[in-house]
């Protein structure tokens, strides 16, 4: 009983770290849920100005501002 | 003293949800995170869909991809704007490509099927009333057979739960729900009427007989009941534990209610519930770490009668601190000769002796299977309000 009990319990704390990886990776895969801003990384000032220009209108509809000419965030962070 | 633990667990609970309603309620509802694997790497995105299921928004937020190639990217998104989970989601079909950028566009669309396959709530076609009906149906299957002690009908409940909650539905009783009660994401019952009756009926059937929802109609369980039978009942691995490991280790799973509700009422959003293996199996989409966790429990349940359900399942600890409210519990008359044959057939291990040899069925443990009622052979347990009546 004492063999069962040692494997029973290495097997129930496996499982209980394998959870509390999904729970960790749940949450660090969702932007903005463990207090960073989301925000969008893609600088418009490269490549072709027609484009960059498009991407930046989209970027202002959406509501997004450019910060410090590095990234896009939320206008209302 | 055993009682008072789980009364105070279920207060704390009760608390927990109590505060965390009102934390959420100042704040704004989430929209869903999507990751898509674009050219230049993982892409960002944020989602946002109606109650009745049509996407209403949906942003890029982070992305590496090339903005030349991406200039029409507004145009790109907008077709996505008032589809539903019946669309197909497909490049070429219903989704024209940006041109120039179909591995963007097609990453783009690919995660977006794949979250509203998973998570937007399906389009009410059809009466809400027929699924909560045939729940209702199983519920009373459910409850007959353990009022008449009928195994065959048991099976009959556990079956038709496998195939109608996992198999055709993909609804079943989940943490995901309880904690999105609990952030405010209640559902309209025309849009999910299942996700009513299962919250409803299982909280009337515990209060009313105990955990007939983990006992006779889970279709993870029924799995596990099944794998249980896979392998001989003396095979060493399934020599029981000692009472005293097995009775700390069944703490986990109230410790893992408490963890995974509170993460999401403090986060405000369910990202962390989603754990369960069930929830991998039925909707066949999980991270490899969820199937490597499913994959153990599966294996776990082969020489360990209902490992998840003993030992882990977080909605099976709520359904245990409900439980010990019941109404009505399984209880030993004045015929009991304390023989112990009660304690050693039940499969969960839920009945303790007393000194005097007398059994104890703790509620919080036991899952109705009536197991117990059909192997005494005074018939000296009953199931009712009645209390032990000494010799």
């Amino acid at each position: 009983m004492k063999k069962n009990n040692a494997l029973f319990l290495a097997l129930a704390g496996i499982s209980v770290v394998l959870i509390g990886a999904i729970m960790a990776d749940n949450i660090t895969s969702m932007p903005g849920s463990y207090g960073e801003p989301a925000a969008v990384t893609a600088p418009p000032n490269t490549g072709d100005t027609r484009a960059t220009e498009a991407v930046r209108q989209k970027f202002t509809r959406l509501g997004l501002v450019l910060h410090e000419g590095k990234y896009w965030k939320n206008a209302d962070e | 003293m055993k009682k008072n633990f789980y009364i105070i667990l279920a207060g704390l609970f009760i608390l927990l949800l109590a505060w965390g309603a009102h934390h959420n309620s100042t704040l704004p509802s989430s929209p869903a995170s999507l990751i898509a694997q674009g050219y230049g790497g993982p892409m960002e995105m944020a989602m946002t869909v109606s109650d009745r299921g049509a996407i209403t928004e949906l942003r890029v937020l982070r992305h590496n991809e090339t903005s030349s190639f991406i200039g029409n990217l507004d145009g790109f998104l907008r077709q996505f704007i008032g589809r539903t989970r019946e669309d197909s989601f497909i490049v070429g079909k219903d989704i024209d490509a940006i041109s120039g950028a179909t591995i963007t566009s097609t990453a783009i669309t690919t995660a977006v099927r794949q979250k509203m396959k998973t998570s937007a709530p399906p389009v009410p076609r059809s009466s809400p009333w027929l699924p909560f009906s045939i729940t209702l149906g199983l519920f009373l299957i459910a409850i007959t057979a353990f009022l008449r002690r009928d195994n065959a009908l048991r099976w009959a409940a556990l079956t038709g739960g496998f195939v109608y909650f996992g198999i055709l539905t993909h609804t079943m009783l989940s943490i995901i729900q309880v904690v999105q009660a609990g952030l405010g994401h209640i559902p309209a019952f025309t849009v999910s009427p299942l996700w009513w009756a299962l919250i409803l009926f299982t909280f009337i059937s515990t209060l009313l007989i105990g955990r007939i929802y983990c006992g006779s109609l889970c279709p993870f369980a029924s799995i596990q009941e099944v794998l249980f039978q896979l392998t001989p009942h003396k095979h060493p691995l399934k020599e029981r534990v000692t009472p005293h490991v097995d009775r700390k280790t069944r703490l986990i799973k109230y410790g893992l209610l408490f963890t995974v509700t509170a993460l999401c009422l403090i986060l405000g959003n369910a990202s962390a519930a989603n754990i369960e293996p069930f929830v991998t199996l039925f909707t066949g989409y999980g991270s490899k770490l969820a199937l490597i966790l499913l994959t153990l429990m599966l294996i776990m349940a082969v020489f360990n009668f209902r490992f998840w359900c003993k030992y882990l399942c977080p909605v099976g600890a709520l359904t245990s601190l409900t439980a010990v409210f019941s109404i009505n519990k399984i209880r030993p008359t004045k015929d009991c000769t304390a023989c112990g044959i009660c304690s050693n057939v039940c499969p969960t291990q839920a009945i303790n002796t007393d000194a005097s040899g007398v059994p104890d069925v703790d509620p919080a443990e036991c899952i109705s299977c009536a197991k117990c009622l059909r192997a005494c052979p005074q018939h000296a347990l009953i199931f009712g309000r009645r209390c032990h009546e000494k010799k």
